[in-house]
């Protein structure tokens, strides 16, 4: 931002660990720190010079600036100066009018305005009494059409694992309309329409797309956002046709997240906690003193489209609770940070969170907790490529594996990533292993009634959804098991599964063609031939559209 | 002084005022249910034998229950939802002091030995406590407090409270930095030094996938009179969860070995070790523990065993030779469960409501507001009416866009087939005017 007069800069940086305005001269030159922040941020002087705003812990705050010479230090608690919060719930890009009168925000699609004479008494053309904050904005946003491939598109005779209960159809068909499941069944039994393309999928394995209910996927956060994720893509291509983040920047992945509803980006289903209800001490805290406070913390979250928060290290219980609260006030669900600490575990399963996000530290679990857990309807995802409690899951399958070389992994991630992780790695002894008895603790749990997700953390993407269900297998479940915990376990955890999940008429063309079969040997799960994800059938390996046209997709950055 | 007196008066209406505020742990959240069951193993479960030998106080799914010291049908000391852990006796044996939540987050309480009377020690509202212990003399608790930064991982500090529950205490030992934990306070029965296990690996962050073959914790010692620190015991393995004999001459610990949790103990004097009973569930040394890397366990008050929980069970440990024989227990668990919070949500429809409105400025005259919204520029009247595109398009994403002080032009960020994955991709190749495309302004 270019100063009143035009002779210098305003820019943002850091100095003596906090957030700082710093103006420079325009040849970079006359450094001079102008205010400060040990959490505020997103500093905006008025185009008069006489007022500045900033953002700390998610609300906009204002405060007259006096000329002093030296550096103004800001905070919402300061006492050198008046200082206003001037939003109610949340603000996001605080800006001024030209006349420096009104301050402006958003939060989701509405856009707020302040008066600053409705903020200050002192301010000219006060009332006597100032009004609230304002509690809502003027709308920007719209309805937009969803992309929906037209056309209908049948797969023949193949083996279809429905997930309707351990139902396996031996020799199938499944019919698409649109985005919709219109026919699942025996071959025999199923009219193919006849204006249907046929792909004929005989020998081939049947599934719903996987879910990720704990995928931190790769994305571009502030700027210009891309037009083609690779990140996206691997998930794609290794049958991950759904990402629930527990943890992402609430503006950063809800612009994705639209995205690819609008059929602009190609990936899988995006949706998203957004930023988590932090409870560590940082400019992004979620601080939380009451069920109001939770409110419209969770507000904040819903604003931008979000329906699950990430409950966070919030230490004390009462804090918990009062996101509870909230969020089933709300009609939003609760996902939390198990944090490796065991007795919050049990509370947070007592107090009924939606599902418990990494796994409980302690293994082996007994009769007591079993009982508890399975007593409850709190879900558990146990992530067991990062465990808590010994080396995280993921190494086992970088020691064993040649995941450097993987030609599917490869096709869709920068190699350098693939050379810097894989190439060197430890070696350990199998016992050493800590995941195979946490995995064993899981299935312990989903044997006393707890729906086990699969979460693979962002990990390597695409690639580790599968590494966290072959360590649900090294634990004990069934192949069938584990693939339940990759499809509708996460589906109905996530609350989509009403629409995703199973592939059941009425269900949403998310699905997947295995070369090999899975219930023979797990592993067989990344055999990922072909993939549909709302309707749109992509071959896995190059990622091009199949159906309903045949799209060749553009070159990834390093095809180039 | 008569202000002064009123000023008094005032805050402790204020502080009444709070008070009923305060949030209740146990009030309902939602639909709830019952659950009752009886179980004779437990997880995780933190003992202590009282000073007589007759009895020992365990934790088991946030309640505390008494049994003889020969095991058999457990007595509930606490019930209900509260969350209440690491119970230990007062020295003379009338008292139990443990960390509840029950005040809202953990803090220290003393109850008397039947579980009656339970009062609060320590009032904390963000760094919280657990692992009490008593002084010698019974008039003090000594505590595991939490402290957390920037990060949510957190350090451990000693700190010493008087048993009243008058003062807010002061600490004992310092932390390290911020995340390099510390905790399971035992003092000698001299009453002088305080024994601890204190994350002991290296840098000043927290790191996952340590090696517990290096050796993780280790305990030291602080010498209550003179406030000397040393390491005690630690290296290969770690050492954690010291627990001082009566005699005040031998440390028991806990300690990695292979892929064994074992229970070991030290004869101070000489500095020999020799490992007990090497069937502990794994101790937690790998992972973030603010309760402690093992439950806490109890020397008899001989001297001759030590009381730990193992595979779910209760065992008495011989301290001349390991042999462990168990204490069987039946404990009746009531919990009541609040319902799951489980919404439902409808997708793929063939419309979605554009939420996410970024980068949104209103112009100069105030009339009209540019943003982005799925990849594209907008402009609308400042009143949201009126939405058109800003640009005729580039085949390419668009954001952050900026009036001109006149209002005339719009600078924006424009790269055509923006691509993920690195940095310098990331960077536009240019600042885009307005042009090359048609603009309302241009």
């Amino acid at each position: 931002m270019f100063s009143r007069d035009g002779s210098s800069l305003l820019l943002h940086a850091r100095e003596n660990g906090k957030n700082a305005l710093i103006s420079v001269n325009l040849t970079g030159g006359d450094r001079r720190v102008v205010a400060t922040s040990k959490f505020g941020s997103r500093f905006s002087i008025a185009p008069n010079g006489d007022w500045i705003a900033f953002t700390e812990r998610f609300q906009v705050y204002t405060a007259p600036m006096p000329k002093t010479g030296k550096t103004l230090d800001l905070s919402p608690k300061m006492s050198s100066l008046p200082v206003v919060r001037m939003t109610k719930d949340s603000g996001f890009e605080a800006h001024w009018s030209a006349d420096s009168k009104t301050l402006h925000w958003t939060l989701g699609s509405e856009l707020f305005s302040r008066k600053l004479s409705d903020s200050f008494t002192f301010a000219e053309g006060a009332p006597e009494e100032l009004p609230e904050a304002p509690a809502s904005g003027v709308n920007l946003g719209w309805s937009e059409k969803s992309d929906i491939p037209k056309g209908t598109v049948a797969l023949i005779g193949g083996r279809i694992i429905t997930m309707k209960g351990d139902e396996v159809i031996d020799n199938g068909t499944v019919v698409i309309k649109e985005n919709r499941i219109v026919a699942v069944g025996a071959a025999d039994a199923v009219a193919v329409p006849r204006d249907a393309k046929t792909v004929n999928v005989s020998g081939k394995t049947l599934l719903p797309g996987f879910i990720d209910v704990h995928g931190h996927v790769g994305m571009t956060g502030d700027g210009l956002t891309a037009e083609q994720n690779w990140n996206f893509l691997a998930n794609l291509a290794f049958g991950v046709t759904t990402d629930h983040d527990p943890s992402k920047d609430t503006e950063t992945f809800f612009v994705h997240s639209e995205l690819q509803k609008a059929g602009k980006v190609v990936g899988p289903r995006l949706f998203s906690t957004g930023t988590i209800l932090y409870g560590a001490v940082t400019g992004f805290t979620s601080e939380v003193h009451s069920v109001e406070d939770a409110l419209s913390h969770i507000k904040r979250l819903k604003a931008f489209g979000a329906f699950s928060v990430k409950s966070y290290n919030q230490l004390s219980r009462s804090k918990r609770q009062q996101i509870l609260k909230a969020a089933r006030e709300l009609e939003m669900n609760v996902v939390i940070e198990g944090g490796s600490t065991f007795q919050y575990d049990m509370t947070m399963i007592v107090d009924g969170h939606t599902g418990i996000e990494h796994n409980i530290p302690v293994s082996p679990l007994y009769n007591d907790v079993l009982t508890l857990h399975g007593s409850s309807k709190v879900s558990y995802t146990p992530t067991l490529v990062v465990s808590f409690g010994g080396l995280s899951g993921e190494y086992y399958w970088y020691q064993h594996d040649r995941v450097f070389d993987h030609s599917r992994l490869l096709a869709f991630t920068p190699r350098e990533i693939l050379d810097r992780r894989a190439r060197r790695r430890l070696k350990v002894e199998e016992d050493d292993y800590n995941h195979i008895v946490v995995a064993e603790a899981a299935k312990a749990l989903s044997d006393a009634g707890v729906k086990v997700n699969v979460g693979a953390h962002g990990q390597r993407q695409g690639l580790a959804a599968h590494w966290e269900m072959w360590m649900l297998a090294q634990g004990g479940m069934t192949p069938m098991e584990v693939l339940r915990a990759g499809t509708l376990n996460g589906a109905e955890y996530i609350g989509l599964g009403d629409d995703i999940g199973s592939l059941e008429n009425g269900k949403l063309a998310d699905l997947i063609v295995l070369e090999k079969n899975p219930l023979e040997d797990i592993r067989n799960t990344d055999s990922v031939e072909l993939v549909m994800v709302n309707g749109r059938l992509y071959d896995a390996a190059t990622m091009n559209q199949l159906f309903p046209e045949e799209v060749t997709r553009p070159p990834l950055w390093w095809e180039k | 002084m008569k202000t002064v007196l009123t000023l008094v008066t005032l805050a402790g209406l204020l502080s009444a005022e709070d008070k009923k505020k305060e949030w209740d742990v146990t009030a309902e959240l939602g639909p709830t249910e019952t659950i009752s069951f009886t179980t004779s193993e437990g997880t995780w479960m933190s003992c202590d034998v009282s000073p007589d030998g007759k009895q020992i106080v365990f934790d088991l799914l946030g309640d505390i229950y008494v049994i003889p010291i020969s095991g058999g049908e457990a007595t509930p000391l606490t019930s209900g939802p509260t969350w209440d852990v690491h119970p230990t006796f007062s020295h003379d044996g009338r008292s139990i002091a443990f960390a509840s939540d029950r005040s809202g987050g953990d803090n220290i309480w003393i109850m008397n030995r039947d579980g009656s009377e339970a009062r609060q020690v320590t009032d904390e509202k963000f760094r919280l406590l657990n692992n009490p212990v008593f002084t010698i003399d019974d008039q003090y608790i000594i505590a595991r407090k939490h402290f957390v930064d920037t990060r949510s991982l957190g350090a451990g500090e000693m700190w010493i409270y008087h048993a009243s529950g008058e003062g807010s205490g002061t600490n004992v030992t310092d932390r390290r930095d911020w995340q390099h934990d510390a905790g399971e306070p035992d003092v000698s029965p001299d009453g002088k030094t305080l024994y601890y296990s204190q994350d002991v690996s290296p840098g000043n962050t927290f790191q996952y996938n340590r090696n517990p073959h290096d050796g993780i914790y280790a305990i030291h010692s602080v010498d209550l009179e003179t406030g000397e620190k040393k390491k005690v015991t630690g290296g290969v393995g770690g050492a954690v969860t010291p627990k001082i004999s009566p005699d005040g001459k031998t440390l028991a610990f806990v300690r990695r070995v292979g892929t064994e949790t074992v229970l070991f103990v030290r004869e101070l004097a000489t500095g020999v070790e020799r490992p007990l009973f090497d069937r502990l569930d794994r101790d937690s040394q790998e992972a973030w523990s603010v309760f402690g890397p093992h439950p806490g366990y109890s020397w008899t008050p001989d001297g001759k065993s030590i009381v730990i929980t193992a595979g779910g069970k209760l065992w008495r440990v011989r301290a001349a030779d390991g042999e462990a024989s168990e204490i069987p227990f039946t404990a009746g668990v009531t919990q009541r469960l609040t319902e799951a919070v489980r919404f439902k949500t409808p997708i793929g429809g063939s419309t979605f409501d554009v939420k996410t409105i970024r980068g949104a400025r209103v112009s100069p005259d105030g009339k009209r507001v540019v943003f982005e919204a799925l990849g594209r520029l907008y402009f609308a009247n400042s009143n949201g009416k009126r939405r058109k595109l800003l640009t005729s398009g580039g085949g390419g994403f668009e954001a952050q866009p900026a009036w001109s002080p006149d209002g005339k032009e719009i600078a924006f960020l424009f790269q055509p087939l923006m691509v993920a994955g690195r940095r310098h991709h990331c960077l536009p190749e240019r600042d885009g005017q307005s042009d090359p495309w048609s603009s309302p302004f241009g």
